[in-house]
């Protein structure tokens, strides 16, 4: 494996939401997978300093560009002269959104190029495909649930890379996944502390929170 | 003999940092610099006074919990009061009040320091 820069929070958003047994992702909604992808690539803007917020928008700081190839292309069009205005961080969060699923594909084409994981494609009965990521390197992904589950699991003042996972893993439920119900109904007010310091993060929550009601309105009137 | 000192000097009274204007990305680096010199010549005991701090955003949230993280990891707490309107809705709506105390006046938070 080639020595890598630090991982960009949407990378180990991904490697938290990847099931090492079996290299496919925890299930999901696609929108709410959009959603998160599009709060993590805006707080790794801020990590960079190139964006900042009040309690209802984002800010362009910085135009200059971070030299990481999955947000660049995402910064450049927000220094553009008419968006360069202050704007609602729904608005961004949702701009990203609809580009969900090429955010991740490119994080995942990094994660593959400093050999974290690999691309499996299968296909089952000859006709439907499957998509698997089989990890290589689980370091990454081992260090980075040990360190949200530090921040949940104990009372210290966490770091705000972390606190930004465990928003993210928060909003889209992935906690049930990675402790047992038993530690999960222990650390569930800490999470809730910890998710909530972000304010990207409490953004997302509250999208993947109207999204998860339209859904199940929508099968209720089925 | 003496019994050599081991614990680290600990001043009477705490270090005061007064936090003046805003609080955001072209602010914080210097800010956040001159609080880890605090912290790196030994100060334990921290208040970042905002009774001039009229605007927080993000990164300036970010920062005080990186300081208060970082202090915490010195064996030290840091706190804050004085809180103005803007910089209070921003520590209410992030809940930064469970990681960071705050407190009203200067003196309130000398005593939750030394008492």
């Amino acid at each position: 494996m080639t020595e890598h820069p630090p991982l960009t929070i949407l990378e180990e958003f991904l490697l938290l939401a990847l099931d090492d047994s079996t290299g496919q992702f925890y299930p999901l909604a696609r929108s709410t997978f959009d959603c998160a992808s599009a709060g993590a690539i805006l707080m790794d803007l801020t990590l960079r300093r190139r964006i900042d917020n009040d309690l209802r928008h984002i800010f362009v700081v910085d135009a200059a560009p971070t030299g990481n190839p999955v947000l660049d292309p995402v910064l450049q069009p927000m220094t553009i002269a008419p968006v360069l205005t202050p704007k609602p961080i729904t608005y961004w969060l949702r701009q990203l959104a609809d580009e969900g699923e090429a955010l991740r594909e490119r994080a995942l084409r990094q994660l593959e190029a400093h050999g974290i994981l690999k691309r499996e494609d299968k296909k089952i009965l000859w006709m439907f495909g499957t998509r698997r990521y089989p990890i290589l390197h689980q370091k990454e992904q081992r260090e980075a649930k040990l360190r949200i589950l530090g921040v949940v699991l104990r009372d210290d003042i966490p770091e705000v890379h972390d606190i930004m996972l465990v928003a993210l893993a928060h909003a889209c439920g992935l906690f049930r996944h990675i402790l047992s119900d038993h530690e999960l109904a222990g650390a569930t007010a800490r999470i809730e502390a910890v998710a909530q310091m972000d304010l990207i993060g409490q953004a997302v929550a509250k999208a993947v929170g109207e999204i998860e009601t339209a859904i199940a309105m929508a099968s209720g009137f089925r | 003999m003496q019994p050599a000192l081991t614990e680290a000097w600990i001043p009477a009274e705490p270090d005061v940092m007064e936090l003046e204007g805003r609080l955001d990305t072209s602010t914080a680096p210097a800010v956040e610099e001159d609080a880890r010199l605090c912290i790196q010549s030994g100060a334990r005991r921290m208040v970042l006074d905002c009774r001039n701090l009229f605007f927080i955003s993000g990164i300036g949230l970010q920062t005080i919990l990186t300081l208060a993280h970082a202090m915490q990891k010195a064996g030290g707490r840091l706190i804050l009061c004085n809180l103005q309107p803007q910089v209070r809705e921003m520590v209410d709506a992030s809940g930064l009040e469970d990681f960071v105390p705050v407190y009203e006046g200067q003196s309130d938070a000398f005593l939750a320091l030394t008492g």
